[in-house]
């Protein structure tokens, strides 16, 4: 074995040490608010495979418990199968509660359908598949809204929406991104949604949403997004949704993300150079000239 | 064989980069250096990566420069859509629709 590949199991295995050892899930407590339980949830997250995503459903659910969740929907593109598996796997190994869903992915209009258990057809319109996601005793949430989707939700389709993502990621992109969400989230009575739109990359629960629920169960938080019981804060600790519960929760949700340690950061570090000195060993970049 | 994966080594390093990026930058800015990274790097890549699979395939393999290029396509071809198909599936067919759309057809 040669030095450099000496050189990259040492560092490997450190990183891998060093990262158990530091690892520390956020806290999760167990926060009881006007009569309600406050529930942590991120609805926008996907799941490998069919959905752009690099995570597996195990992995999903146990990632979102070490991110501080309480719940999380994991929305299938066009499809539920994968939250099914999530929802399960979850439930048998103690992790978050798992709600099924789907991002309903149309050329007009992108739509979380929570608390579903069939695929819905993404060739409609934005307002026949709220109805559908209704009629499955689910919850519509306008995803990720900007301007180029308002058209795909008129009079009607507004009306009948339950809520819409008021916060994700791509607001922290440009303030302008961040204005066309307010926009839409202001023009009905809409529930407010923070959601990271979770594909592997970043912590799940980025954007986070903080449910007022009287039950901390499937149909509890479905009941609670029906009934607009929701508070997002932005990272300028601006606060969308209930009034009421927004001067409740003062003071007590928001919470800057935790930066990360000195182990956390030696472990990163190390991984990082031993995966360079795994590339940098052997023939993995050399470019053939010829039959050896 | 070992000369076939030499054509994995571009894309090992930009997956490196990934998790460089997502290692030390924090979130909210990492999505910015992500698309830069994702987009540019990648382009990098591919080209990169290509060129190493060409010379396989006219090396290794002994092909012509013509063969080479069209097994180099067909190889692309097969591993890319069978890759594209497991992560993107169902919501390919609305995607490209929309991109369509946003063209105006």
């Amino acid at each position: 074995m040669t030095a450099l590949r000496w050189t990259a199991a040492g560092l490997l295995l450190a990183s891998i040490a060093v990262g158990t050892i530091g690892d520390a899930s956020r806290v999760r407590p167990h926060l009881m608010l006007g009569g309600c339980r406050v529930v942590a949830a991120d609805f926008h997250v996907h799941s490998f495979p069919l959905s752009w995503a690099t995570l597996a459903p195990w992995d999903t659910a146990w990632e979102a418990q070490r991110q501080g969740l309480d719940a999380i929907a994991i929305v299938g593109h066009n499809h539920v199968w994968v939250s099914k598996v999530g929802r399960w796997l979850s439930r048998m190994t103690g992790g978050p509660l798992v709600l099924t869903g789907e991002e309903i992915v149309s050329a007009h209009y992108h739509l979380l359908a929570i608390g579903i258990d069939s695929t819905i057809d993404w060739r409609q319109s934005a307002t026949s598949a709220i109805e559908q996601v209704h009629r499955q005793g689910g919850v519509a949430i306008a995803a990720h809204p900007l301007a180029q989707y308002w058209t795909a939700y008129d009079a009607q389709a507004r009306h009948t929406l339950d809520g819409a993502e008021v916060l994700h990621p791509i607001a922290h992109a440009s303030e302008d991104l961040a204005a066309q969400l307010r926009t839409f989230y202001s023009s009905a009575p809409l529930t407010a949604i923070g959601d990271s739109d979770y594909h592997g990359l970043g912590p799940i629960g980025l954007c986070r949403t903080y449910v007022f629920t009287k039950e901390e169960t499937e149909q509890g938080i479905l009941d609670a997004l029906r009934h607009g019981r929701t508070v997002v804060y932005d990272r300028a600790g601006n606060a969308y949704g209930d009034a009421a519960l927004i001067r409740l929760a003062a003071g007590n949700l928001l919470r800057a993300t935790p930066a990360a340690g000195l182990l956390s950061m030696f472990s990163r570090l190390a991984g990082i150079l031993g995966l360079i000195a795994v590339a940098l060993q052997g023939s993995a970049w050399r470019c053939p000239t010829g039959l050896r | 064989m070992d000369l076939f994966f030499a054509g994995h080594g571009p894309w090992l390093f930009w997956l490196i980069g990934l998790c460089a990026i997502w290692s030390f930058v924090p979130p909210i800015e990492a999505f910015a250096c992500t698309k830069v990274w994702l987009y540019g790097a990648g382009a990098i890549v591919i080209v990169w990566s290509a060129f190493i699979d060409f010379r396989f395939f006219r090396f290794a393999m002994e092909r012509s420069p013509a063969r080479a290029a069209r097994d180099l396509l067909l190889q692309r071809l097969i591993s890319w859509t069978i890759i594209i198909a497991i992560f993107g599936g169902p919501a390919i067919p609305p995607e490209i629709a929309a991109r369509l759309v946003g063209f105006g057809l």
